[in-house]
C-alpha cells in the first residue's frame, strides 16, 4: 500500500515537473517567436525607419556655422533669415535683428544698403545705413492712392550710388493691365517715402521706366549695375511660336540707346548675371533639367553684345562658356580683386557659401578655377537675396 | 476509475498518463492555456508596437488607404487598347480645390495626372491632363453631353473619372490617388521642404486666399510673387508654386508643368531614408487630406519598384498645344445663369494623343 502511494506521489511529482517543463517551453518559445517577429519588423527597411524616426533638417537655425578653414578677406554680405550678416576673416556678424530683410543691394562705397521688405500682397523698397541703422523707406506700394497693391523687388545701385534701379508690376496702374513680369525701374537713392497726396502719375516716385516686360514675356529678374553705361538683367520669354517652354536669357540694357541686347542665346536658361570688377568675365547660372541650376562664365564683349548679330555675341557664349559647379547654385559674386568667386550652393539640404580661387590661364586664354572650400556649413542661408563682397 | 499502480506493465504508465491527459477537463486546460499564451504573445507584441508608436500610424494609415471604389459597369466591359499585357502599373493622381469649397466627395479637380511605373522596361512616365479638356461626359445631359475634363469628378466622383480616363486614353487604371490643398502643404512640410529652382518669376493677382480657415475669406484673393532664384520651400510655398496660373502666360500648362518638376524633386527625396523616417508623422497629419485605393502592401511593393529603379528619369508630358490640342472658345447655355455663356477650352488632338500613348505604352 505504502509502494502504491509512494507510486502515485513520484507520478504527480513527475506529472507535474512535466507540466511545468511543458509551459516554460511554450513561454520561452513565445519569447522567441515575439523577439523574432519584432526583429522583422525593425529588418524590414520601412517599419524600421518607422521605429527609429530621424529629424529631415537638424541644422541651427539662427546661427551661421564657419567652417574656420578660409579666411576672407574683406565682408560679405548675406542674409539669413531675413537679417543681414556678414563675414569679415574668420568671423560672422549680424547686423540686423529685425527679420525683415530680402533682396538686398550694397552700393560701391560700401555705406548704404537698399533692400526689400516683402507683406502679404505687396513689397516695400527700403535704405539703411550699412550698420543697420538709418532705415529709410524710398518707396510705399501700399499707397491709398493705389487701387492695387504692388511688388518691388531686386534693388541695385547704380555705380556713383546716387540712383537704385530696381523691379516693380507699376505698369499695371497706369495702364489696368496685368503684366505677367515685373519692369525695370530707376529712381533716385536720394529721395524718402513721399506723403500719399502726391499726385498719381507715370512718375509716381519720379522713377524712370527703363524695362518693360514686353507681351508674352515672363518679366524680369536679378538686375545689375555694374557699369554707369548699361544694366545687366535676367529675361524671361515663353509662349512664342517656337518655345513651347519658358526660358531665360541675359540682357544688357544700353542707357546711351535705351536699347536692350541679349548676351546669352534663348534656350540658354542663364540667369543671375554678375560682371567681374575688370569687366571682363561674366558669371551666371544656367536652369539644367529639372531642377539644376549651375553655375558658369563667360568672356564678356561689350562691343560685341552692342553690334549683336547672333554670329558675333552668341560666338563670344559659345566660345567661351566654362563651367564652375554642377548643382543647385544661386548668386556669385567676384572678391573686389577678382581672384574668388564666391556663391551659394545647396549642400546637404542647406544653402551655404562657397568660394573657388579664379586664375588667367594665359596659354588657354580662359580662366582656371581651383581650391573650392566652404566658407559655411549648415547655415540654411537666404538664396534668394545677392550677396555682395566688398573691400 | 480505480488504478491498479501495482500491475502496471511496461508501457503501460505512458498510456495512463496520456488518458489522463486527453481527458476532457485536461483537454478543456489545454486549451485555455494555448489560448492565454497566445493572448499573451499578441500583448507583447502589441506593446512593443505601441512603444513605437507603429499601432497609430497603421491605424492613420487605413484611413488613407484602402478606399476602393467600385468599377462601373462599363469599366468592367473596357478592352483597353494599350498595354494590353499590363506591364504597367498605372495610378491616376486627382488634385482638388479647397476642400471646403466642394462636396467632398465630388470635387472639382483642378490637376490629374497619370503616373505610369514599369520596372521591367525601366520606364516612369508622368502625363498630365489639361483640365479644360472638352469631352463628351457618359451620363451628362447639358451642352450636348459635353464639359470640361475638371467637371467629370464633380459630376459623377472619382468612379466616373477614371472610367472617363480608361475611355478616353485607352489604358488600365490601377489605382487613383486624391490629394486635397491642406494634404499636399502637409506632404511638403513632412518631407521637409522642397529646394526648387523655379522655371519663371510667378506672379499671380488673382490668387485664391482660401486656406486661411476663415470661412469669410474663401473666395478672397491675394497678389503673388515668387522670386525666380533657387530657393527652399516649404510645403504652403510649394502649394503656391504649383497652384499659381494667373501671371502664367501658360495658364494651365504651365501650371501642369510645374507641378510635374515638384513631382520629379520628390521622387528623388522618396529614395532617401530620412524621408521614409517621416512617414509617421506624415501619415498621422493626411488622413483628412489624402485618400487612395491603394492597400498597404501595394503602397510598399510601389515604393520598393520606385526606390530600384533609382536613377530611371521620369518622362513628363503635358497634352498642351499645338502638339497634343488646342486653344478655342464654346458657347453654350448655363441653366443655373439663365443665359449663353462662353468660356476657354482646350479641343484634345485625339489622333496625335492616340498615337503618343500607342509608342508610350505599345498595343
Amino acid at each position: 500500500m505504502e509502494t502504491r502511494t509512494m507510486d502515485y506521489k513520484n507520478y504527480r511529482q513527475n506529472t507535474t515537473d512535466k507540466k511545468h517543463k511543458f509551459k516554460i517551453k511554450y513561454i520561452i518559445l513565445i519569447l522567441v517567436l515575439a523577439i523574432f517577429v519584432y526583429l522583422v519588423i525593425r529588418y524590414f527597411s520601412l517599419l524600421s525607419a518607422i521605429l527609429n524616426p530621424k529629424a529631415l533638417q537638424s541644422y541651427n537655425t539662427k546661427t551661421v556655422n564657419l567652417t574656420n578653414s578660409y579666411n576672407l578677406k574683406g565682408n560679405l554680405y548675406f542674409v539669413k533669415n531675413n537679417n543681414l550678416w556678414d563675414i569679415t576673416g574668420k568671423k560672422a556678424i549680424q547686423i540686423t535683428h529685425t527679420n525683415d530683410i530680402s533682396d538686398i543691394a550694397i552700393s560701391k562705397n560700401g555705406k548704404k544698403v537698399a533692400y526689400v521688405h516683402f507683406h502679404t500682397n505687396f513689397s516695400n523698397l527700403y535704405q539703411m545705413n550699412i550698420n543697420g541703422t538709418n532705415v529709410t523707406r524710398i518707396v510705399n506700394w501700399r499707397d491709398p492712392n493705389i487701387n492695387n497693391e504692388l511688388w518691388s523687388a531686386t534693388p541695385t545701385y547704380s555705380p556713383n550710388g546716387q540712383y537704385i534701379a530696381y523691379l516693380t508690376n507699376l505698369e499695371k496702374i497706369f495702364t489696368g493691365v496685368h503684366v505677367a513680369g515685373m519692369g525695370i525701374f530707376q529712381i533716385s537713392a536720394n529721395q524718402t517715402y513721399l506723403s500719399s497726396d502726391q499726385a498719381l502719375g507715370p512718375n509716381y516716385y519720379g522713377e524712370t521706366d527703363l524695362v518693360n516686360p514686353n507681351p508674352y514675356t515672363g518679366g524680369d529678374a536679378g538686375v545689375t549695375w555694374p557699369n554707369p553705361n548699361f544694366i545687366l538683367y535676367t529675361s524671361y520669354i515663353y509662349w512664342t511660336a517656337n518655345l513651347a517652354q519658358p526660358d531665360s536669357q541675359i540682357m544688357l540694357y544700353d542707357f546711351a540707346t535705351g536699347q536692350s541686347y541679349p548676351v546669352t542665346p534663348l534656350k540658354s536658361e542663364a540667369m543671375q548675371p554678375r560682371l567681374s570688377p575688370n569687366g571682363k568675365y561674366l558669371a551666371f547660372l544656367e536652369r539644367k533639367g529639372n531642377n539644376n541650376a549651375n553655375l558658369y562664365t563667360m568672356k564678356f564683349n561689350l562691343q560685341n553684345i552692342l553690334t549683336h548679330t547672333e554670329t558675333s555675341s552668341f560666338n563670344t557664349y559659345k566660345k567661351t562658356l566654362q563651367t564652375v559647379y554642377v548643382g543647385i547654385e544661386s548668386h556669385p559674386t567676384w572678391s573686389p580683386s577678382g581672384n574668388n568667386l564666391a556663391f551659394m550652393t545647396l549642400t546637404n539640404n542647406s544653402f551655404d557659401i562657397a568660394v573657388v580661387r579664379v586664375t588667367i590661364n594665359n596659354k588657354k586664354n580662359n580662366l582656371n578655377f581651383s581650391d573650392l572650400q566652404h566658407v559655411t556649413r549648415g547655415s540654411t542661408l537666404d538664396s534668394t537675396s545677392k550677396m555682395y563682397w566688398m573691400n | 476509475m480505480v488504478i491498479d499502480f501495482d500491475n502496471l506493465q511496461h508501457g503501460q504508465h505512458q498510456d495512463v498518463q496520456s488518458s489522463i491527459m486527453k481527458s476532457p477537463r485536461r483537454k478543456k486546460r489545454r486549451w485555455l492555456g494555448c489560448l492565454s499564451i497566445f493572448v499573451i504573445f499578441i500583448l507583447i507584441i502589441f506593446l512593443l508596437l505601441l512603444k513605437s508608436g507603429y499601432v497609430q500610424v497603421i491605424s492613420d494609415l487605413f484611413q488613407i488607404t484602402g478606399n476602393t471604389i467600385k468599377q462601373t459597369k462599363v469599366e468592367q466591359t473596357l478592352k483597353y487598347k494599350y498595354d494590353k499585357s499590363n506591364t504597367f502599373t498605372n495610378i491616376l493622381i486627382l488634385g482638388s480645390d479647397s476642400d471646403a469649397k466642394f462636396n467632398p466627395q465630388h470635387l472639382l479637380t483642378q490637376t490629374m495626372m497619370i503616373a505610369s511605373i514599369n520596372p521591367s522596361q525601366k520606364k516612369i512616365y508622368l502625363i498630365s491632363i489639361p483640365r479644360d479638356f472638352w469631352i463628351k461626359i457618359p451620363g451628362y445631359t447639358l451642352n450636348g453631353g459635353y464639359s470640361k475634363f475638371d467637371t467629370v469628378s464633380e459630376i459623377g466622383g472619382i468612379q466616373l473619372t477614371r472610367q472617363v480616363v480608361e475611355q478616353y486614353f485607352g489604358i488600365r487604371i490601377d489605382y487613383y490617388a486624391w490629394i486635397g490643398l491642406n494634404g499636399f502643404i502637409n506632404v511638403i512640410n513632412k518631407f521637409g521642404g522642397v529646394y526648387v529652382t523655379p522655371t519663371h518669376p510667378v506672379m499671380d493677382w488673382a490668387y485664391p486666399n482660401d486656406l486661411t480657415g476663415n470661412p469669410q475669406l474663401i473666395n478672397n484673393l491675394i497678389n503673388l510673387y515668387i522670386s525666380p532664384a533657387p530657393q527652399y520651400m516649404d510645403g504652403f510655398r510649394t502649394l503656391e508654386y504649383v497652384r499659381s496660373r494667373h501671371g502664367d502666360l501658360q495658364g494651365d500648362f504651365g501650371r501642369a508643368k510645374r507641378q510635374q518638376q515638384i513631382l520629379t524633386i520628390l521622387k528623388k527625396k522618396l529614395e532617401t531614408t530620412e524621408t521614409i523616417s517621416a512617414i509617421p508623422s506624415l501619415f498621422n497629419s493626411l488622413t483628412q487630406y489624402v485618400r487612395t485605393d491603394m492597400s498597404i502592401p501595394n503602397i510598399i511593393s510601389l515604393a520598393t519598384m520606385a526606390k530600384g529603379m533609382g536613377s530611371t528619369p521620369i518622362q513628363s508630358i503635358i497634352l498642351s498645344p499645338p502638339k497634343y490640342s488646342s486653344l478655342s472658345t464654346t458657347t453654350n447655355y448655363d441653366p443655373t445663369l439663365g443665359q449663353y455663356i462662353t468660356q476657354d477650352i482646350v479641343e484634345p488632338n485625339w489622333p496625335a494623343i492616340n498615337n503618343l500613348f500607342s509608342k508610350l505604352y505599345g498595343n
